[in-house]
């Protein structure tokens, strides 16, 4: 009996040590920074100008005293829902579109969807509002009356343009999920007599649940937490929402941190009760579709022009070329008010953008370093904590999924402010601890805000792989390590780099922890371009960030480019030192060597 | 794999930590200056918050004539608001400068400013701008603009239409053709809304507002936003902020600015120096250079601040530019004390009968 319980023992402290580098990584990343805010719902205090142990409930008793807080939370709730059905539903077509599309198509579906994704909520959330506005684009072009867009700028306006913004994040869970499942099972159902949408009912759907639900929950996650995206909208239509309550205690004299915490706390207890159901949805069921078993490459490539391609196409439309179009046509507009007669166009802007002083170039600079590291840690990080969270289950890794997804929820905004009260705490000071205000402070930031992202695809992906794959790569002698890059990340590959390059982008253009936590004297890109727009030099401002876009977009093609080389490369040297090998040799390729 | 992630970690932090001994060391916040020594340079440096358009220039000016070197952080009022807030326990800035006395107010009634401390060259300014200075001398005016002038399209509207008080826009000439920026996005709105309710008294003020509303009233969010309504012509006038609409009519927009008779609210952008700050002798030498004839030299030129440098200057000797109005506006200075003090509950009223 004791020695079954010390047996227990010792075996529970080694899952929590195995655990470790995650719970501090967790810890240091984003438990610490949100708990010093969250504190301050009971401790309003604790970073006064003279700091104070009181406790109180006012702040709480204030957030819920508000009826516009109740009435911010539903329309979140409502609208994050609704929004997220909806972007699942366009998403999961325009994954179907490309993955079963000849590769023409599917190049320009995947670019399309990339740039919907990296484009920066505030230019398509601009480009909506230039089109359809009084006087607007739309209205020029086809003579519109004043108030022909009174319906736009609505909820049903907010659920059009939000679905469509979150349509990426469903369409990367879906289509590396898509491409696992392979054919084997619809062929099987198919030669069983099943009619095709029988068995995209009942076999293919169910299959993907675990990447739809993944894509589900981050554009619902968005659509609740994000204030980037609504802003531009909210205030034209004056619907209050959760996060523009946040965004507005924040920036709104006089500033209240105590309410700001109290409904982030709110907002972070609605996601975990959303991912919970998540949970409880996937327990017990199995949605492995990467086995043990071999199987001939998948033939998805019909070289088809099906609907779901159509379909896609007019999707991406209304999600990238409407929108971005307008803020291009803005760009080169003369000035804002300028009607889009030709002689008012003018590439004026982007001259005077890329003659940026000095000072401009360099924060271009140092944004690439911040989004080339912080999307290289994210990449890493992303595949070792899904890694541990998924093969490795204890409770310590549940526990910090559970909270790691539900932080998805949280707004950059408020993260951002939570570094600030965690890095620059009095109580650093004797330990020389004080790093707000230097480089490394922005850059955990900026991690802090991408990981739980790149944890939740990454999570999606490795749902899909049977535990068998790891259990026989174990069994023939492979370490953690090389379980982790010969069979794991081969088969996640896509969505590793997916995140590398949604944290690229993110960073490229995230604006609350830059603008918060930059170190005086060197502002980041996305500040200045923050900085062109808070000058109501709209047209400039288009230019710098569509100069941005470019260089993302470049820099992209060539990962792209890159990638299939290396896996193109890959497969050829395999496929040869197999044909000059004998077949003893090829074993070696699940042993143990670094 | 384990082990050297949390390596990485533990050496990131522990990296940055003695990278920023200086810091540290300044956030103890006993006024000493051991940045200013650490950065290596003779004269010290300055960390200056700021939200207007042109400090950089001012900076590098500043910079050029005391070889102080100025750390700038440039963001909306709200940004730098929220970032002194959160660092109120352990402040890393120098000077904070921005538009609204009732916002710098709100942070002196919490005990963070310097206060008692006058300029040595406090002379230079003329009657308005002694007018703005606090009692417990907290914050100075580097000059002012009017929180709301009315602009017409002149494109739309004859001259013989333009209105001349604050209550021609009832008229029902004006229905639905007016606009003004939401007080609760747009910092210059609440100043504007503050100075109504001190003007006419609140329950006129709030009458006044709500007859707006009744004659079809446009809340927008921001000043760019409602002067492209004016010169899109959405609507016909609008009430924002004067140097925005001074800039405009400068790049050749068909608009002209009223200034109403009864008068408009002072709008001043102003400077305050940390109750502790780090780089003291610094910062107060900073607040004597905006002051000075220098100093306003460079914010009055367009090129460095764009719609900002539209201001009206509060310094003796100094012109506004051509493009500004510069007699016959009647100033009505906001009382800030109460301005702060009520802010809460002005902006719920606005919103929940105004922009709702």
């Amino acid at each position: 009996m004791t020695i079954s319980h010390s047996k227990h023992s010792v075996r529970h402290i080694r899952d929590w040590l195995g655990a470790a580098p995650s719970l501090l990584l967790f810890f240091i990343l984003i438990l610490y920074p949100l708990l010093t805010l969250l504190a301050q719902t009971v401790l309003p205090n604790l970073f006064g100008v003279h700091m104070s142990l009181i406790p109180s409930l006012s702040p709480l008793r204030q957030v819920f005293a508000n009826p516009l807080n109740l009435e911010a939370v539903l329309n979140s709730l409502v609208l994050g829902l609704v929004s997220a059905i909806f972007a699942t539903a366009l998403g999961t077509v325009c994954a179907f579109g490309a993955v079963r599309a000849h590769r023409g198509w599917r190049l320009t579906i995947d670019t399309g969807v990339w740039i919907v994704f990296f484009a920066p909520s505030y230019v398509i959330a601009q480009g909506w509002v230039s089109l359809m506005q009084d006087g607007g684009i739309a209205a020029e072009l086809f003579h519109l009356p004043n108030g022909w867009s009174h319906w736009f700028f609505s909820r049903v306006g907010l659920v059009i343009v939000m679905s469509l913004r979150y349509i990426p994040f469903v369409y990367f869970a879906m289509s590396q999920s898509i491409r696992n499942i392979g054919k084997e099972f619809e062929q099987a159902g198919r030669l069983l007599g099943a009619k095709r949408t029988y068995l995209f009912r009942k076999i293919t759907l169910p299959l993907m649940t675990p990447a739809l639900l993944a894509g589900a929950s981050i554009a619902f996650a968005e659509g609740f937490g994000d204030f980037g995206f609504a802003a531009a909208i909210t205030p034209q239509t004056h619907i209050p929402l959760i996060t523009y309550q946040i965004y507005a205690s924040l920036n709104e004299a006089p500033v209240d941190y105590p309410s700001a915490a109290g409904l982030s706390l709110i907002l972070i207890v609605v996601m975990a009760i959303a991912f919970w159901l998540q949970m409880r949805w996937m327990r017990g069921r199995s949605y492995s579709t990467i086995s043990t078993h071999s199987r001939a490459a998948a033939t998805h490539g019909s070289h088809r022009f099906t609907s779901a391609t159509a379909v896609s196409l007019v999707i991406l439309f209304f999600a990238l070329i409407l929108p971005l179009g307008s803020t291009v046509l803005e760009s080169l507009l003369k000035d804002s008010a300028s009607s889009l007669a030709f002689h008012n166009f003018t590439l004026h802007h982007y001259h005077q953008a890329l003659e940026l002083s000095s000072g401009g170039l360099g924060s271009l600079r140092r944004t690439m370093i911040y989004a080339a590291i912080s999307a290289s840690l994210t990449m890493v990080f992303g595949l070792y904590l899904a890694f541990t969270m998924i093969f490795k289950k204890t409770v310590a890794t549940r526990l910090v999924n559970n909270i790691m997804i539900a932080t998805i929820a949280v707004p950059g905004i408020v993260l951002a402010a939570g570094f600030i009260f965690a890095y620059n705490a009095v109580w650093l000071i004797p330990l020389h601890l004080v790093i707000y205000g230097t480089p490394i402070c922005l850059g955990m930031a900026y991690l802090a805000g991408s990981l739980p992202y790149a944890i939740r695809l990454q999570l999606g992906a490795m749902n899909q792989m049977s535990p068998n794959l790891l259990t026989a790569a174990a069994s023939l002698g492979a370490k953690q390590w090389t379980v982790l890059r010969r069979v794991v990340l081969p088969l996640v590959r896509a969505t590793a780099v997916a995140t590398f390059f949604m944290t690229l982008t993110g960073t490229m253009f995230e604006l609350p922890a830059s603008s918060l936590l930059y170190p005086a004297g060197y502002p980041p890109f996305p500040e200045t371009i923050q900085k062109t727009f808070n000058a109501f030099e709209y047209a400039r401002g288009s230019a710098l960030t569509v100069i941005g876009m470019v260089i993302v977009f470049v820099l992209y093609g060539l990962g792209r480019l890159l990638e299939s080389r290396l896996v193109g490369g890959e497969l050829q040297t395999a496929s040869r030192r197999r044909r000059q090998k004998a077949p003893s040799e090829v074993k070696a390729v699940t042993s143990p060597t670094p | 794999m384990a082990g050297s992630l949390a390596c990485l970690c533990i050496g990131a932090v522990a990296g940055c930590g003695t990278g920023n001994n200086a810091s540290s060391a300044n956030a103890a916040g006993t006024g000493s200056k051991p940045a200013s020594t650490a950065t290596g340079g003779n004269k010290g440096q300055l960390v200056l918050y700021s939200a207007q358009g042109y400090d950089a220039a001012v900076a590098k000016a500043f910079q050029a004539a005391t070889g102080i070197q100025v750390k700038l952080v440039n963001n909306s009022t709200g940004t730098i608001v929220a970032k002194m807030e959160a660092e109120k326990s352990n402040p890393h800035w120098d000077v904070a400068w921005f538009d609204g006395a009732s916002t710098m107010q709100a942070l002196d009634n919490q005990g963070m400013l310097l206060q008692n401390w006058t300029p040595d060259d406090v002379s230079n300014y003329d009657t308005l701008g002694q007018s703005l200075i606090p009692a417990d001398k907290s914050y100075y005016p580097g000059g002012v603009t009017a929180a709301a002038a009315i602009g017409v399209n002149t494109k739309l509207v004859p001259a013989a239409d333009y209105p001349t008080h604050w209550s021609d826009l009832l008229k029902p000439y004006w229905k639905n053709a007016i606009a003004m920026n939401d007080p609760a996005i747009s910092g210059p709105t609440f100043p504007f809304v503050a100075g109504m309710m001190q003007l006419k008294g609140t329950n006129g003020a709030e009458q006044y507002f709500t007859n707006l509303k009744k004659n079809g009233l446009h809340v927008f969010p921001t000043n760019g936003v409602t002067l492209k309504a004016l010169l899109k012509g959405q609507v016909k006038a609008i009430m924002i902020q004067d140097s925005a609409m001074i800039s405009a009519k400068a790049k050749g927009e068909p608009i002209q600015i009223v200034y109403p008779s009864g008068g408009v609210f002072t709008l001043p952008d102003v400077l305050s120096i940390d109750k502790n700050a780090p780089d003291m002798a610094n910062a107060k030498k900073f607040i004597e250079f905006v002051l000075s004839p220098a100093g306003q030299k460079v914010m009055l030129n367009p090129k460095n601040g764009g719609g900002d440098s539209y201001f009206n200057p509060v310094i003796q000797g100094e012109t506004p530019n051509p493009a500004r109005q510069q007699s016959g506006i009647n100033w009505v200075r906001v009382n800030d004390i109460k301005a702060a003090n009520n802010e809460a509950s002005i902006q719920q009223w606005f919103h929940d009968n105004i922009t709702q």
